[in-house]
């Protein structure tokens, strides 16, 4: 390893640098804490044995991610098959124009995106950390551009709906209390 | 311009960090003046904006474990762990964690396993025979404090870093060899912390010594003058 001195100082840097993010994105993907832990530590781990796969520190952000998703997928086919919402025909769903912006809840929200299925979560995420741009997303899931997009403005229709009905939901309940 | 080519520049238009080249502007301009389609696409994107900012801000607002970091690297560099004890610590200990964790003293990492082997070299390893090594030892796990001189370093049995008031803090634990003498200090750089919680559990004493930029809070159990050092 050239670019810090050693492997030790290299992958320090990689840890002071990226265990953040890893980990809000291994929390996002996988909906719990002990696993983001499990899995973000997993990628170091990965990392320190593949770092000579790393030429330039200026994409250790993108590869760590990826290191990450395919860890994530890893362990996903080896347990069972989850339902998902299908994502069929969402596009023809309009949104509700100019409604008044809920208050979106993390937690809300991570319930959200776990009844998405991964290749629609995975770049919804991305898109929403503002780290990387629709071509890395693209790359780091190895799909083309365009399947990226339509993915994403899918996911996105289906997050707005998913958290507008829960809105809806949580502003009748408060009113049936006061009935 | 087609639609298709459109809907890619409107998507890239709604993030900042992807800015249109301004030779892809006006063309997309004229599309959405001649396709209504595309333009009631572009006022939908327009319109949900605010909800996409929360939603944005919402994905990435997931707190980090404390300490998680640091653990990590002890773990991929093998080296020990945070959490150093002599072998006759535990039942001492017991106690005074029980009755730090009720004063609002939580640990930071979870415990490590400790070998056999550790407990048996650690000692002659010399890590931290005295008030120095300590504090280069917390040095290195990113704490820069001053440890107590007062106290008889032979009588150490482990340093951790715990969490107090919602910070990092060292906890020095010393016990004398009968076990009858045991104390618990938190070091906490002066101005920083509130008050220690004095309310605690009755066979339980708290001193608060202010020294060298520190206080000092120790909860200790018997006679402590036993962990002191004696003075020549
Ligand atoms: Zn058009």
């Amino acid at each position: 390893m050239s670019w810090f001195g050693s492997n030790k100082t290299a992958v320090e840097a990689l840890v002071d640098g990226h265990y953040a993010a890893l980990y809000r994105y291994a929390y996002r993907l996988s909906g719990a804490t002990q696993a983001a832990e499990d899995l973000t530590q997993e990628v170091f781990l990965q990392a320190q044995k593949m770092l000579h796969q790393l030429r330039d520190p200026a994409n250790a952000k993108s590869w760590l991610f990826t290191i990450l998703r395919n860890a994530y997928l890893h362990r996903v086919r080896a347990e069972k098959s989850t339902r998902f919402v299908s994502l069929d025909g969402v596009a023809e769903v309009a949104d509700r124009g100019n409604a008044p912006v809920p208050i979106v809840d993390s937690a809300q929200l991570q319930a959200a995106l776990n009844q998405l299925p991964e290749v629609f979560r995975t770049p919804v995420i991305l898109y929403y950390f503002e780290d990387f741009s629709y071509k890395d997303i693209a790359e780091q899931m190895n799909v083309p551009l365009g399947t990226v997009m339509s993915r994403l403005a899918r996911a996105k229709m289906v997050l707005r709906q998913s958290l507008t009905e829960h809105a809806e939901v949580t502003t009748t309940t408060a009113h049936g209390e006061g009935i | 311009m087609d639609c298709q080519d459109a809907r890619l520049l409107l998507a890239f238009s709604d993030r900042p960090s992807e800015k249109l080249d301004p030779a892809e502007i006006q063309p997309l301009q004229h599309h959405l003046e001649a396709c209504p389609d595309c333009a009631l696409a572009a006022e939908r994107q327009q319109a949900v904006r605010g909800f996409d900012l929360a939603i944005g801000s919402a994905m990435r607002d997931v707190p980090i474990p404390i300490g998680q970091p640091a653990m990590l690297k002890q773990q991929l560099f093998g080296e020990r762990p945070v959490l150093w004890k002599r072998w006759s610590v535990a039942s001492a200990a017991a106690a005074l964690i029980f009755a730090l964790t009720a004063s609002g003293v939580y640990y930071v990492n979870r415990p490590t396993v400790v070998t056999t082997n550790d407990l048996l070299t650690w000692p002659q390893q010399g890590i931290a025979s005295n008030a120095e090594d300590v504090d280069s030892f917390l040095e290195k796990q990113g704490l820069n404090v001053r440890s107590p001189r007062v106290f008889d370093y032979s009588l150490l049995r482990s340093v951790e870093i715990v969490e107090f008031q919602k910070r990092r803090v060292a906890k020095l634990t010393f016990i004398a060899n009968d076990e009858k003498v045991s104390a618990s200090v938190l070091v906490l750089p002066h101005r920083q912390f509130d008050a220690p919680n004095q309310d605690i559990q009755a066979n339980l004493s708290i001193r608060i010594i202010n020294e060298d930029g520190y206080t000092y809070a120790i909860y200790y159990q018997g006679r402590l003058d036993g962990l002191l050092r004696v003075l020549n």
